[in-house]
């Protein structure tokens, strides 16, 4: 359920970061967070578990029903940069593992402050979004290979 | 929104023991009205950073029972000088509370911000249903057990006092203690006070007697 028409690009911008690392494997999301080892982080919500409800609709279209529910862990940072600029990182990841939560509530941060944002971008976000894609990719690919079609003869009495 | 957020001030620094001792405190406070007690170093804690941009944007003993006792199922109205948007934002985030429109359930103030208006606008609950009455949180500038220059002394009896037990509250308005006692007659009914100052807690719930002030 995205509201894409409505948000400034830099709100899709963040949002696009977020799946991506929501999505990443854990050990590539440690190896890229144990990089940033030097940077001070203070906790404004130190990481949780919660249950969220999921819901959705069949066969993506009529009415919205409860699926059940999840665990998620949120996270929320705070981060100075050298400059004063202060910003805030979230993470939410689905499951248990709340140092995932947290790695990616830093890397958020952190990519909101304007003198880290580019590298970040190229060295975090565009490996770990390979990936996710290369992940996705090889699975639709397993699926395909044993894929039927339903063909069916359309009924002359329906247009 | 992500601007308000990297502003945003701390909470406990522990949320599940911080909320258990500030929860604790208050218990104590409500049993034994007029006695004061002391918040736990576990409830502080996180409450008082060194950056003074973390602070609550309120005291600690307000900031703490106001932590322990919201969450997304009691909604409380900020009052006066409280009710802006850096104290709302702020117990959005650490409670999920929303705030009220109204002072019918929880409500807080400062001392200097209680008058008649607000008093009047506080729900009794019915004889019915006397839970529903609401609970005012006062956020005081004096608060002991033994007189003190400038504060009013009250005597308080009733229920989970032996015989009598001494307060001296600093900070609110004259008639405040007046529009209190006037509610005495209507148990059940009635409004439970929380009264807080630095990092102490005492309750005069409704059941209590105020028979004198000096």
């Amino acid at each position: 359920m995205t509201k894409d028409d409505q948000d400034t690009p830099q709100q899709q911008a963040r949002r696009h970061w977020l799946a991506v690392l929501a999505h990443a494997p854990r050990e590539l999301l440690e190896r890229h967070a144990a990089g940033l080892a030097d940077d001070v982080f203070t906790r404004l919500r130190a990481p949780e578990i919660g249950l969220t409800m999921v819901r959705a609709r069949i066969g993506n279209q009529g009415d919205r029903f409860n699926v059940g529910d999840a665990t998620v862990t949120r996270c929320v940072v705070r981060h100075r940069a050298a400059d004063g600029r202060l910003t805030a990182g979230i993470g939410y990841v689905l499951g248990r593992d709340e140092a995932r939560a947290e790695w990616i509530a830093q890397i958020d941060a952190l990519l909101q402050q304007p003198a880290r944002h580019d590298a970040l971008m190229r060295e975090v976000i565009a490996p770990l979004a390979a990936e996710t894609a290369r992940r996705h990719a090889a699975a639709a690919a397993l699926t395909a290979s044993s894929r039927v079609s339903f063909d069916t003869l359309a009924s002359e009495t329906t247009p | 929104m992500s601007n308000a957020l990297a502003h945003m001030r701390a909470g406990f620094a522990d949320p599940v023991h911080g909320a258990q001792q500030t929860f604790r405190a208050l218990l104590g406070a409500m049993a034994e009205p007029g006695r004061l007690q002391m918040l736990h170093d576990a409830a502080t804690d996180g409450l008082t950073p060194a950056d003074c941009e973390m602070r609550p944007p309120m005291g600690v003993a307000l900031a703490a029972t106001l932590l322990t006792l919201l969450d997304a199922d009691t909604p409380a109205y900020l009052a006066g000088a409280l009710g802006n948007d850096e104290a709302r934002a702020w117990l959005r985030f650490h409670t999920g509370a929303r705030d009220a429109p109204a002072a019918v359930g929880m409500t807080v103030a400062l001392a200097r911000d209680v008058d008649e208006a607000l008093w009047r606008a506080l729900d009794l609950g019915t004889d019915e249903a006397p839970q529903s009455g609401a609970t005012l949180i006062v956020e005081v500038d004096a608060l002991s057990e033994r007189p003190l220059a400038g504060a009013v002394a009250l005597k308080l009896r009733g229920a989970g006092i032996e015989t009598s037990r001494d307060l001296a509250v600093g900070g609110l308005p004259a008639d405040f203690w007046r529009w209190r006692e006037a509610l005495q007659s209507e148990l059940p009914r009635g409004v439970d006070l929380i009264l807080v100052c630095d990092a102490q807690v005492a309750a005069i719930p409704r059941s209590t007697r105020i028979e004198s002030e000096a």
